[in-house]
């Protein structure tokens, strides 16, 4: 186990916290949980030697991220709270219509949901988040059409609502 | 939904600062918390398993390997046979009979000869 500063920590935290953060949410829905799943996924990085460069650090994160959201989505002691908590909106929130852009993008499948983000949120190319997702190329582009497609479709039906 | 509303929503999912100290601090804490139980283990634990593995393996060693004791009812013998720097006559040589040497001593189930007196030896 290396031994890592305390101002290590909380540069990491600082640089990726948000990031991590976001992943974790838009995978569980659950605020509380989604700060868990980033205490272990940065006690996992830490009690490892570090990536060598920013772009490994970051890929291992989102990649560690998904994987943890997925767990904790499977496990069995995942509690059942009542829709409206699941969802509730962070105070931070501005306006509604952000509330409602998220709304929508729960209403998609996991996959989906993470391969939108890595594309429009961290702008990664498709060819990048395949080997992030361990998906082909091609599998990518089917899954941002889709995504692209049923956010618009899901979207439109809340506007007409 | 263009783009920029999407990243905008999502931008609201963040950690406050004091969420994020609060992130930092527990990872810290955690981490202490396993340096020190690496510590224990190292500092206390492997000497002490270490040594109760060489008593069992040292202790049944050192009971095989110390010399076996004289038989029971016999005293030791002390008389020491002169050493001689002649060449011990052949085996083919010995008479076989103790009575043809002048001295023999026995103890112990041992019995020397010798061709000559001992107690002329000065």
């Amino acid at each position: 186990m290396q031994n890592i500063s305390e101002e290590t920590v909380r540069a990491v935290i600082g640089r990726y916290g948000d990031m991590v953060m976001r992943i974790a949410y838009q995978n569980t829905r659950d605020r509380a949980e989604s700060e868990d799943i980033a205490q272990e996924v940065f006690l996992t990085l830490f009690l490892r030697p570090l990536p060598k460069s920013e772009e490994h650090l970051k890929a291992w994160l989102i990649r560690v991220t998904i994987n943890k959201s997925r767990n904790v989505i499977k496990s069995a002691r995942r509690k059942v709270l009542p829709l409206d908590e699941r969802i509730a909106p962070p105070s931070s929130w501005e306006r509604p219509s952000e509330a409602e852009v998220l709304e929508a993008l729960f209403a998609l499948p996991h996959d989906e949901r993470n391969a939108l983000y890595l594309f429009y949120y961290e702008g990664y190319s498709a060819k990048e988040i395949g080997k992030l997702l361990r998906r082909s190329e091609n599998a990518i582009y089917i899954l941002l059409s889709r995504a692209r497609k049923r956010f618009r479709i899901i979207w439109e039906e809340e506007d007409e609502t | 939904m263009k783009p920029e509303e999407y990243k905008k929503a999502l931008s609201a999912v963040a950690l406050g600062e004091e969420e994020e100290e609060r992130l930092a601090a527990a990872v810290i804490k955690k981490l202490e918390k396993k340096r020190q139980k690496k510590r224990i283990v190292r500092r206390v634990l492997v000497p002490v398993f270490s040594a109760a593995v060489l008593c069992v393996v040292a202790v049944p060693l050192a009971i095989a390997w110390a010399p076996a004791g004289a038989p029971a009812g016999s005293e030791p013998d002390h008389s020491d046979p002169p050493f001689s720097e002649e060449d011990p006559p052949a085996e083919d040589v010995l008479p076989e009979e103790p009575e043809a040497f002048s001295c023999v001593y026995e103890a112990g189930g041992v019995r020397l000869c010798f061709g000559f007196d001992l107690n002329e030896i000065k």
